[in-house]
């Protein structure tokens, strides 16, 4: 991944608040903390020996060490900042991930694949609701009818 | 060794019978298919088809399939690495080198049909050499005590973390994180919860195969629609199949080396494929009448490091099966693969599972017959899959995805894990971290946890016990030299990576 002339930012370089090193040791950081919190809570002993809080302690507190290593390495050379069409998919993920439980397999899916295609590919929208179509039947029809998985595939249906 | 080849028998007869020649044939096509597709590693491959093999009710079946779909990814790898540049795993990269350019000279053919016959002889030498050093490591496991398992765990994520390519502090953050996650749950010592936060669905922990769909599968689309074509076919016009007289000449040694080299290599946790082919490609450089062609296009450039990397692909079953333990993100993969199948791996799986145990190793021997059958005629074939463009290939991926998760227990739940672990494994992408110890680390967290636990219990509450046996002393010194060189270099490389940043 190279940067420079073809309009993206330059590499990161660790410098800017959100560059991925960044953001990666923050939420890392927060597991660690989080877990060395909740390991000193579940105790290192027992009453017969070492308690569940043990490793999760000291797993949390090396990777915070580690962290605060990482930190004062260079970042990669292959690392660029965040580009915004791979967060919109998170986003469109996310939705769908939310949406789903309530719209059953077959709407949620097919608005996913139609609007994916269309706004990070600009195909027709007749090629947008074809694939979405097409991938969602073979989905329905793969897992739903050949493997006979119970799937809710739309609202009211089991 | 008579009782070895007893046993390959044995497994021969089960891996012919028609069904599981079947699920053989279906593992490698769909392997293969997958795995030729651009940008999709035999990690992301195996773990986009995992709930396939879920479906297939029995469990040897189901392992034979995941092995074919291993073995087949790892051919379609070659061949995307060889036509478009685009390694499918870091072991793959040195296939790059010369099996591009042979491509751009217009020798595709002799490259993939090299590449698939060195496969071909290296896997089945490593998979005889399996056969019958597995037996004796399994044996050998079976005096292991928890002290021992505690300490191989930490050896194999101590060398994954710091052998593979990249900064070993990286590797070691992500082996911590892994650590973690992998504790969530009902500790099975004392049936308390962990980290569950009240989430019914986490009391079992985070479902392993979503997180794998989603750190690989998902994290690669995403990380693919940074880019807009941004893979170019050297041509789809294979030509002349079969490498000339010249082409065999200078290939033969390298092979035999390259399967040598590799499995050896392979049998080390963490970089076994990457580091067997890196030194089947310095080796056959440095022997070379003509070094000066390695890097343009020589034969033996694709010959060694794809024989190693498969000798390697098939050394790192032997840790898995016989010990219990994955030594890369592959065979992490492949152990989740096992688990859901109700085959726990370890030195008992030869003795609880001996069908699975067998039957996998002689499908090895099946498989490789039957991607050799099946690839070198349909190569032209799997060129033109290379075509598909990205917008039918990343949501298809993402619908496979999608249903397959929820195929696994019917849980919504899983889907959210799914995209969550999608996301985080697009951040990991973009801050150079590997998934790979992680993925390792969260599978041996649980026998990490309960090995320690159970040492301190047997050392009265003392650590003293690990230094006081001398097998699980010796692995603990080789784990933390390892670290401890890997670690003084990164201090010492360091310095200079900052001035170059500066300057």
């Amino acid at each position: 991944m190279s940067s420079g002339g073809d309009g993206r930012a330059p590499a990161a370089g660790g410098a800017g608040l959100f560059a991925p090193s960044r953001v990666a040791t923050a939420v890392l950081a927060v597991v660690a903390v989080a877990f060395a919190v909740g390991g000193w809570r579940l105790g290192f002993r027992d009453d017969d020996g070492p308690g569940p809080g043990l490793l999760p302690f000291a797993a949390a507190v090396v990777l915070a060490v580690l962290l605060a290593l990482m930190q004062r390495e260079p970042a990669g050379p292959e690392e660029t900042p965040f580009r915004l069409r791979p967060l919109i998919g998170i986003a469109l993920c996310a939705a769908y991930a939310a949406a789903a439980p309530w719209t059953g397999f077959v709407p949620a899916t097919l608005v996913l694949v139609a609007g994916w295609v269309r706004i990070f590919h600009g195909e027709s929208w007749l090629r947008c609701g074809l694939l979405a179509a097409a991938l969602t039947g073979a989905g329905v029809l793969l897992f739903g009818t050949l493997l006979r998985v119970p799937m809710p595939l739309v609202p009211g249906l089991p | 060794m008579i009782e070895s080849l007893q046993q390959i028998g044995y497994g021969l007869a089960l891996a012919l019978q028609p069904a599981n020649l079947l699920y053989a044939f279906v593992g490698s096509l769909l392997g293969t298919l997958v795995g030729v597709l651009p940008g999709l590693g035999p990690v992301t491959t195996i773990a986009v088809l995992l709930p396939v093999t879920y479906q297939v009710g029995d469990p040897l079946g189901a392992v034979i399939m995941l092995a074919s779909i291993y073995y087949g990814a790892m051919y379609g790898g070659s061949t995307t690495s060889i036509l478009l540049k685009v390694p499918g795993e870091a072991a793959s990269v040195i296939t790059c080198i010369d099996g591009y350019e042979m491509a751009k000279q217009g020798r595709a053919g002799p490259a993939l049909a090299i590449a698939a016959i060195g496969s071909f002889v290296a896997g089945t030498v490593s998979v005889v050499a399996l056969s019958l050093v597995g037996p004796v490591f399994a044996r050998y496991a079976l005096s292991f005590g928890p002290p021992e398992y505690f300490a191989l765990a930490v050896c194999g994520l101590a060398l994954s973390a710091t052998l593979s390519l990249g900064s070993p502090v990286r590797g070691l953050v992500m082996v911590a994180a892994g650590i973690v996650l992998g504790l969530i749950g009902i500790d099975t010592v004392s049936g308390r919860e962990r980290f569950t936060f009240g989430i019914l669905e986490l009391s079992d922990g985070i479902e392993m195969v979503p997180m794998l769909m989603g750190l690989f599968g998902l994290g690669e689309i995403l990380v693919n629609l940074e880019e807009k074509g941004a893979f170019k076919l050297v041509s789809d016009r294979i030509g002349r199949l079969m490498p000339s007289r010249e082409d065999w000449r200078r290939s033969a040694g390298a092979i035999g080396r390259g399967s040598l080299f590799g499995f050896l290599i392979g049998l080390i946790p963490g970089g076994g494929a990457i580091l067997g082919a890196l030194v089947s490609y310095t080796v056959e450089k440095r022997i070379s009448k003509h070094p000066e062609e390695f890097g343009r296009g020589a034969i033996a450039g694709v010959a060694g490091p794809e024989s190693a990397n498969n000798a390697a692909a098939s050394a790192s079953f032997i840790p898995l099966l016989t010990l219990g333990l994955p030594s890369n993100a592959v065979t992490a993969v492949l152990f989740a693969g096992l688990l859901i199948q109700n085959v726990q791996p370890g030195p008992l799986m030869m003795t609880e599972h001996r069908d699975v145990f067998w039957g996998v190793i002689s499908s090895m021997y099946v498989g490789n017959v039957m991607l050799l059958i099946l690839n070198l005629p349909l190569v032209g074939l799997w060129a033109q899959l290379l075509r598909v463009p990205f917008w039918i290939l990343g949501p298809a991926i993402l619908t496979v995805a999608i249903f397959g998760t929820f195929s696994l227990r019917n849980s919504w739940f899983d889907v959210g894990v799914l995209m969550a672990s999608g996301a985080v494994g697009y951040l990991f992408r973009k801050a150079s971290l590997d998934a790979g110890p992680l993925i390792m680390a969260f599978i041996l967290a649980n026998i990490l946890d309960t090995s320690l636990r159970q040492s301190l219990l047997m050392g009265d509450g003392h650590p003293a016990i690990f230094v006081t046996r001398p097998i699980c002393a010796t692995i603990l010194a080789v784990a933390l030299a390892v670290v401890t060189v890997q670690l003084v270099a990164w201090l010492r490389r360091r310095p200079g990576l900052i001035r170059d940043e500066a300057t």
